[in-house]
């Protein structure tokens, strides 16, 4: 393991950090006693409903909602005009509005609908039944509009507008380094390839839920299952209210992935408490969710990699188009992302990249774990192995000429300033995978596939992030942390536990952790991008280490020592080599609150800030770090059926420092599980806008009888960005799967599928079967 | 939109505790009245609004029809729970039955669902009918006009249509004795591991040493209704088993389906796994036939 000099702390044999202890709240999801969103009902509370658009494309002529107003047990049928600022700008930033890419949205769709699952009307009703049957007397007079529902469509100047502006292209970027041309003359082999990917659905366990209310002091509380409790702001302007009068509470979430990252139920539920004054949940059914909440972008990307005889790569061109859906939501920065990673961990000396995102009438897509990433990883990693049979060269010997090194730069000029671990991720996967299996009939075929990847962890560097946490010491030496986190099932309500119980010696069951409100935890910013144990971690890791400076010289009087010799641990304070000279913590703490002291500390931890990139090169720093890793796998494809099994499944990540390693496991399992069902199976089907995939039995996730054991191996640098030299794994786990299943497939039969998912139909069409 | 959390629709509801109560129940209200047992398939179709039944009558506290005897074969109460099929198959001669069901959702599934109400949905896909179509299963149904009973193969008319009558219940799936020498097995095609076929396959042969005495072929989700390939039976039976033969005859069942494309795959992959799916079934088939030297 690596020690950072800068690094004090290294110096220290931890207590908590990187040991291994089951999540205090483990227990009870297994027994179901953990209360989600939808677990929570009020005396008198209504049912809120969403009526949707029933085209893709069309023109509201007119609404009547007289005969869902008339029954009885319908307390409110909202339309836009009923909402006070049904028109809003978003901006992407909590604290710093970045100029560009604007996106109108409309919290009730007025005059035009651009997708299926577009929200028309508002329903608040005394029983589901009610409200359910009020939805269907609303009568909505539309005219069809032809609609576009191909992103390469959508392009022409001609095509159909989707929205209001003059074109469907919302953004394009366009990364320029060196010059692609000389790079492939002087290349010995050139791969060129067009890649797709579906669009895919979250699949999270929890639909989008919440339940609304107005409390004693007039404040619209709204307790939802979110990613950003932040929102709790939109929810205001769209009221026309002060922000301070609506506080939103995040409860225990039932996994987000990026679909809770934009406003769910939120907005209608404050409309209808507002409106009714009383009371109202709303629980989306799994239908209703696949059917209008964010997918992950479909991609058509077009890539040329040339490389030497020897393998080292000489240019890159990638043609990135995706396939933003009907509302702009997220897509620039998704689009950004998959930008600024179309190289891979490669060091390209020439490289351009040119990327789109468009509008069309299919379902919006905005954040899906990786955001954006993934993506290009299956591009760019698939090219790396045909690169590879073109020259006679190994997956890994190909790769290792090319991965970068800490302290190179990207095509983007960014210089890696933090650990860059990608070979020994990728060694280490590979080892671990072993001798391929043999056969288990004479139709089998075994073979075996590697892919490496990056993303980075924490937000944008142009928007400014940040983080806030409390952390405060009571008289019994017990520990409280407030934080605005929302804990989306990763643990990262229990890591600020384990950060805090290391600094200030304090055993993790005596830890507290409040977190999710907006009246009562400081913002902490979003569960999104990867950047809660970065930014909230360094921010208790701050405001944890400042309450112990505060303690310090109260303890180093008692104990007669200096304070730079003393040590917290067990509740007790001691002095260095004589663990006999100690003292109860609580003892400290109340000299020290008799003193008037101050027990707590708010810190505040801010992101590297930088401006917005130059998007005609694409030079400049759009992310504070990276994680590096490599997927290794080995698959058994039956030749007459078209069959993947995955036989072995390896994960190597270099995650700078586990804070606690059962964590970290949890999550490079989960994103290797996630990965695979994008690789194998996942795919929402949209013929013309209308999803065809709107459950589970029609859209499919690896099941527990269809995952492989996934063997995890965790390298800690201790050179990351975040508390400790910790990275962020939660998006970047899932990064390279997919195309390390595709290498091991193209591996098993010769041929290479270039559009995910790798169905047993597209393969017995690459064998020429069908 | 549809809402699967809640069921909107009102209905009549009767939980009645004998056949005879059940057919009049049913003859009282009419085209309207539906029976439910397991409703692992009706409840969804009631949620999607596929079906809106006026009246249900639920079935599973009816004495005596759940049940499973050895009785010239195998008798098993229509409302007899998936899952008790299923373990009373397991290492018995009735295997491809339990190979079914076991491929037939998961634990949820066979502890709700019934051997009855799989039939009578009458899905294409039905797990439980290529076994039971191999097996020569008869079902008996009540009605009021009293008990008929007829072949497993004449009770499906298309998807999810039946000759079941307004006013009839199915009450015993009967199956015939398998005798010395048998052999049976299931395979399906599926997309993960708890799903509906793409293609499934049951097989049941009898064998004396290399020859093949006696065999029936059963396919599912490549047709309209679960078929059985008589010509690919007739071209095996009293033939000494060969690769060649099985081969040959699995390009015959690659003809015979009438499979269709959707969502979960499509008509030619159907066509072309269906061959493979018989193959490698009627193998497995008669490695398990005792009686005969491999």
């Amino acid at each position: 393991m690596k020690k950072d000099p800068k690094d004090q702390l290294s110096n220290y044999e931890y207590q908590f950090i990187g040991k291994p202890v089951p999540r205090h709240d483990a227990w009870d999801k297994v027994f179901g006693r953990t209360k989600y969103a939808d677990d929570f009902d009020m005396p008198g509370m209504l049912f809120g409903k969403v009526l949707r658009s029933s085209y893709p494309a069309a023109k509201i002529l007119s609404i009547d909602t007289s005969g869902a107003e008339k029954m009885p047990g319908v307390a409110a049928v909202l339309t836009a005009k009923d909402v006070p600022n049904n028109e809003t700008v978003t901006r992407f930033g909590q604290t710093h509005q970045v100029g560009g890419f604007e996106g109108l949205y409309r919290v009730l769709a007025d005059k035009k609908v651009r997708f299926m699952g577009e929200a028309v009307a508002l329903v608040a009703a005394e029983t589901e039944e009610i409200a359910e049957e009020a939805l269907a007397r609303i009568k909505v007079e539309y005219e069809q509009l032809p609609g576009v529902f191909d992103p390469l469509e959508a392009m022409n100047p001609d095509a159909y507008q989707v929205g209001e502006g003059d074109s469907n292209i919302i953004c394009n970027y366009q990364v320029r380094k060196g010059d692609v041309k000389e790079g492939f003359s002087r290349s010995h082999v050139v791969v060129e390839n067009t890649y797709r990917v579906p669009f895919v659905e979250h699949a999270f366990l929890e639909p989008e839920s919440g339940i609304a209310w107005i409390d004693d002091s007039e404040i619209i509380t709204i307790r939802v299952s979110t990613q950003v409790i932040e929102h709790f702001r939109d929810v205001a302007d769209v009221l026309g209210i002060p922000h301070n009068k609506v506080r939103v509470i995040a409860p225990m979430v039932g996994g987000g992935f990026g679909s809770k990252e934009d406003i769910t139920v939120e907005t209608f539920l404050a409309l209808l408490t507002w409106k009714t004054g009383k009371p109202v949940k709303m629980t989306w059914t799994r239908e209703g969710s696949i059917i209008s909440s964010s997918k992950r972008h479909p991609y058509v990307m077009k890539y040329k990699t040339g490389a030497t005889r020897d393998g080292k790569l000489m240019a890159m061109e990638a043609q990135l188009i995706s396939d933003a859906g009907a509302h702009v939501y997220l897509s620039p920065w998704v689009l950004l992302y998959s930008t600024v990673d179309a190289t891979g961990p490669y060091d390209i000396p020439n490289v351009k990249v040119d990327s789109y995102t468009v509008l069309t009438n299919n379902t919006f897509t905005s954040a899906n774990r990786g955001f954006g990433a993934p993506q290009v990883c299956f591009a760019y990693e698939s090219q790396m192995d045909e690169l590879a049979r073109r020259l006679s060269l190994s997956p890994l010997e190909i790769r290792k000429r090319n991965y970068l090194r800490k302290g190179d730069a990207l095509a983007t000029g960014r210089v890696l300033e933090y650990g860059v671990e990608t070979e020994k991720t990728a060694i280490k996967a590979l080892e671990a995978l072993g001798e391929p299996s043999m056969p288990s009939s004479p139709t089998e075929k075994i073979g075996q596939g590697l892919a490496s990847g990056m993303m980075s962890y924490g937000r944008m560097t142009f928007l400014h992030d940040t983080s806030r946490s409390y952390v405060g010491i009571e008289l019994d030496g017990s520990v409280t942390v407030r934080c605005g986190v929302q804990d989306i099932g990763g643990g990262q309500a229990s890591s600020l536990a384990s950060i805090a119980a290391e600094i200030l010696g304090v055993p993790m069951e005596e830890i507290k952790v409040f977190i999710g409100d907006t009246a009562l935890t400081p913002i902490a910013g979003t569960t999104t991008a990867t950047r809660m144990l970065y930014m909230s971690g360094n921010a208790t890791l701050k405001a944890a280490t400042e309450v112990k400076k505060s303690l310090l010289p109260k303890a180093a009087e008692m104990l007669e020592a200096s304070p730079e010799d003393l040590v917290f641990r067990d509740k007790k304070v001691f002095v260095r080599g004589a663990p006999a000279r100690a003292i109860p913590l609580a003892d400290v703490v109340k000299a020290c609150a008799a003193d008037g002291v101050q027990l707590y500390n708010v810190a505040q931890f801010n992101a590297p800030f930088r401006e917005l990139i130059d998007f005609k090169t694409g030079q400049g720093q759009v992310f504070p770090d990276f994680t590096f890793g490599s997927h290794a796998v080995e698959v058994a494809v039956d030749t007459e059926t078209g069959k993947v099994r995955v036989l072995k499944l390896v994960a190597c990540y270099d995650v700078g420092q586990a804070i606690n390693p059962l964590s970290a496991e949890g999550q490079i399992e989960g994103g290797a599980l996630y990965g695979l069902g994008y690789a194998l199976t996942e795919e929402v089907i949209l013929d013309k806008g209308i999803t065809l995939t709107p459950s589970f039995s029609e859209y499919l996730v690896p099941t527990s009888v269809d995952a492989p054991h996934v063997k995890t191996i965790m390298l800690e640098s201790r050179d990351g960005a975040g508390p400790f030299g910790a990275k962020g794994i939660g998006e970047p786990s899932c990064n390279s799967i997919a195309p390390a299943v595709a290498n091991a497939v193209a591996n098993a039969i010769g041929a290479r599928i270039l559009d995910l998912p790798l169905t047993p139909e597209k393969i017995l069409r690459s064998l020429q079967k069908l | 939109m549809i809402n699967t959390r809640i069921l909107t629709q009102e209905f009549d509801y009767f939980a009645p505790e004998s056949i005879k109560q059940v057919v009049e129940l049913l003859e009282r209200h009419g085209e309207g009245a539906r029976v439910i047992a397991g409703g692992t398939d009706l409840i969804n179709q009631m949620k999607e609004e596929k079906m809106s039944p006026s009246c249900l009558v639920n079935i599973m506290n009816v004495k005596g029809l759940r049940y499973i005897k050895e009785d010239e074969g195998l008798r098993i109460g229509a409302a007899t729970k998936l899952r008790d099929v299923r373990a009373y198959c397991f290492k018995s001669r009735y295997v491809a039955l339990y190979e079914a069901i076991s491929s037939l959702g998961k634990p949820q599934v066979w502890n709700m669902g019934t051997i009855g109400g799989n039939l009578c949905n009458a899905s294409p896909a039905a797990d439980t009918a290529p076994p039971l179509l191999v097996f020569k299963a008869r079902v008996k149904l009540v009605g009021k006009d009293g008990e008929r009973e007829l072949l497993l193969e004449d009770f499906f008319t298309g998807v999810n249509s039946t000759v079941l009558q307004p006013t009839e219940l199915m009450v015993e799936i009967h199956l015939d004795p398998p005798g010395d020498g048998a052999g049976n097995a299931f395979l399906k095609v599926a997309r993960v591991g708890a799903d509906i076929s793409k293609v499934s396959c049951a097989v049941f042969l009898k064998r004396q040493g290399r020859t093949c005495t006696e065999c029936r072929v059963a396919l599912g989700a490549v047709a309209p209704v679960p078929m059985r390939v008589k010509v690919v039976e007739e071209m095996i039976e009293g033939r000494e088993i060969e690769e060649s033969l099985v081969a040959k005859a699995s390009e015959i069942v690659s003809e015979e389906v009438k499979p269709i494309d959707d969502i979960r795959s499509s008509a030619e992959y159907r066509r072309q796994v269906a061959a493979v799916t018989f193959r490698d079934v009627f193998w497995k088939a008669w490695d398990r036939a005792i009686g005969g030297k491999n």
